[in-house]
């Protein structure tokens, strides 16, 4: 559907084509950075928004209007889509690499292209206290043949939700595909991290506890976000205390 | 699509609707630099080692970039067009050109938009392979914002300043000048080995952190900062710096791209 005006978006609301998601989400044990290196903690949320519904007749995707949320701490959320590019199991002799999806490709500026993104390393089973180390083989942003990052060690103990984005080797920014994964070290391992593509819808700054914010995605960021029937959203949160989320979005049928 | 559709947000929209939008998650991890001194740009500066390339496009002239940036620690992030205007090898003291800065269609003075060349009034000496210099005098000779050359700026840094730290030439610049067009060339009074860089800057997005923990952003929208709308064009260099600390860092970025 062609915008002939920025009344066709309103119209649109007025007609029923919007919905609403409310969420709440919860880390209540607390993160850690999920291997030496980067400096800045981050917390998947295990929770999802609600699978986007059927599209109305006639209508092409979801973009999203508002989001807004509120935190029981300090917090700065990324809403994003993730794709699973992999999981490995870091148990047994050199931990079970188990592949997933390559990067997705899209229309963008008139071009379909395959689209990279920095790699999100999420624990999505706790690690015991001696995970060892990991690498990653990947396919990087301009799809040059798979390499192997260098070994990453671990990080004792690291709870569920705890995540990180993987250095990646050289000038090296994101990656399209993983190849392989697999551990080194550690005593009996035991844990399982998930390895995502991420493709960002937008961040949220919560400075004050309780105090919520929104953000307007047609007036502040000027963005048609298009989203399909059964997608699904997730939240990145920052630091590693525990800590809960509430707020909601907005979509509208286009 | 017309630059002139840039003045309202209803083509922004359609554009994306019709076309598509960019949308990548960008992050980066340094190792600390070193502090600037008042003899060096005074506010330390930071280079991150990775850069995106604008992606193409198909029936339109560039993007309108949209940047949205974290970090853990306290400062001023920044999201650029870089452009690699020389480099100095302090090894051999040879300088080595690089490109000047581009001519961009902007809008200024009310008038319709046009070519204009452009200045970078935030030049940065970055190191991009760690310095063995004790104190080196840096001298980079250059054309200024209104295109006079053989001008001359006069950097000390700090004994062997470590890779991607940044030095912010301006408070260095001949009396009088702003910005820089140009480099020409470049010489250093001490040094065995390393690289030097001056990177031009074109700002594309400027993120603040009043404190540590990456949760006190101030995102301003592209379209409400004081910056007029600049088109990013395939091929180009978007870069990211950090103002304020010479700390190790993470550096999260989210760039957003609208066809125009």
């Amino acid at each position: 559907m062609a915008i002939a005006s920025y009344d066709t978006l309103i119209e649109g609301i007025c007609a029923g084509n919007g919905a609403q998601d409310t969420f709440y989400m919860q880390l209540g044990t607390a993160t850690a950075i999920p291997f030496t290196g980067p400096a800045l903690g981050r917390q998947l949320f295990p929770m999802r928004l609600p699978a986007l519904p059927s599209l109305p007749g006639g209508k092409n995707y979801f973009a999203p209007t508002i989001f807004e949320a509120c935190s029981s701490k300090a917090n700065h959320l990324t809403l994003m889509k993730l794709i699973t590019l992999g999981s490995l199991d870091i148990s047994g002799a050199s931990g079970a690499f188990t592949d997933g999806s390559v990067a997705p490709t899209v229309t963008e500026g008139g071009v379909s292209r395959q689209i990279p993104s920095a790699v999100l390393c999420v624990v999505t089973t706790a690690l015991n206290a001696t995970p060892g180390t990991f690498t990653i083989t990947y396919q990087d942003q301009d799809g040059n043949t798979a390499e192997t990052t260098s070994s990453l060690t671990l990080t004792a103990s690291a709870a569920i939700g705890s995540a990180a984005f993987i250095p990646l080797n050289g000038t090296d920014w994101g990656a399209i595909d993983i190849t392989a994964a697999a551990r080194s070290a550690g005593t009996t391992p035991t844990g399982v991290l998930t390895f995502y593509h991420v493709d960002p819808i937008c961040t949220l700054s919560l400075p004050q506890i309780g105090i919520g914010a929104a953000v307007n995605f047609f007036t502040d960021k000027v963005r048609m976000v298009k989203l399909a029937a059964g997608d699904t959203l997730a939240i990145l949160g920052s630091g590693t205390a525990v800590g809960a989320i509430q707020g909601r979005i907005n979509y509208l049928a286009v | 699509m017309a630059y002139a559709d840039l003045d309202s947000i209803l083509p922004r929209l359609s554009a994306q609707d019709t076309s598509g939008a960019m949308e990548r998650m960008w992050n980066a991890t340094i190792s600390a630099t070193t502090a600037a001194n008042t003899t060096s740009g005074s506010i330390s500066a930071q280079r991150m080692p990775r850069t995106f390339t604008i992606p193409s496009v198909s029936g339109y002239t560039g993007w309108e970039l949209d940047v949205e940036m974290s970090t853990e620690d306290a400062g001023t992030v920044v999201a650029a067009l870089e452009y690699d205007l020389g480099s100095l090898n302090l090894a051999t003291n040879v300088f080595t050109a690089g490109v000047s800065m581009p001519i961009k269609d902007t809008r200024i003075d009310g008038t319709t938009y046009s070519a204009r060349q452009t200045a970078s009034l935030i030049p940065v000496m970055v190191v991009t392979t760690v310095l063995v210099a004790t104190t080196p005098v840096i001298t980079t000779t250059y054309t200024n914002e209104d295109g006079t050359g053989s001008r001359t700026s006069s950097l000390t840094l700090p004994t062997s300043p470590a890779v991607n730290t940044g030095f912010m030439m301006t408070p260095h610049l001949n009396s009088g000048d702003t910005g820089i067009q140009s480099v020409s060339n470049m010489s250093r009074s001490a040094g065995t080995s390393g690289v030097l860089n001056v990177f031009g800057l074109i700002p594309v997005a400027v993120s603040t952190y009043a404190t540590s923990a990456s949760t006190t952003g101030g995102w301003v929208p592209s379209l409400l900062q004081p910056i007029a709308p600049v088109l990013a064009t395939s091929g180009e260099t978007l870069a990211f710096y950090a103002f304020g600390s010479a700390a190790a860092r993470d550096f999260q970025a989210c760039i957003y791209g609208r066809p125009i």
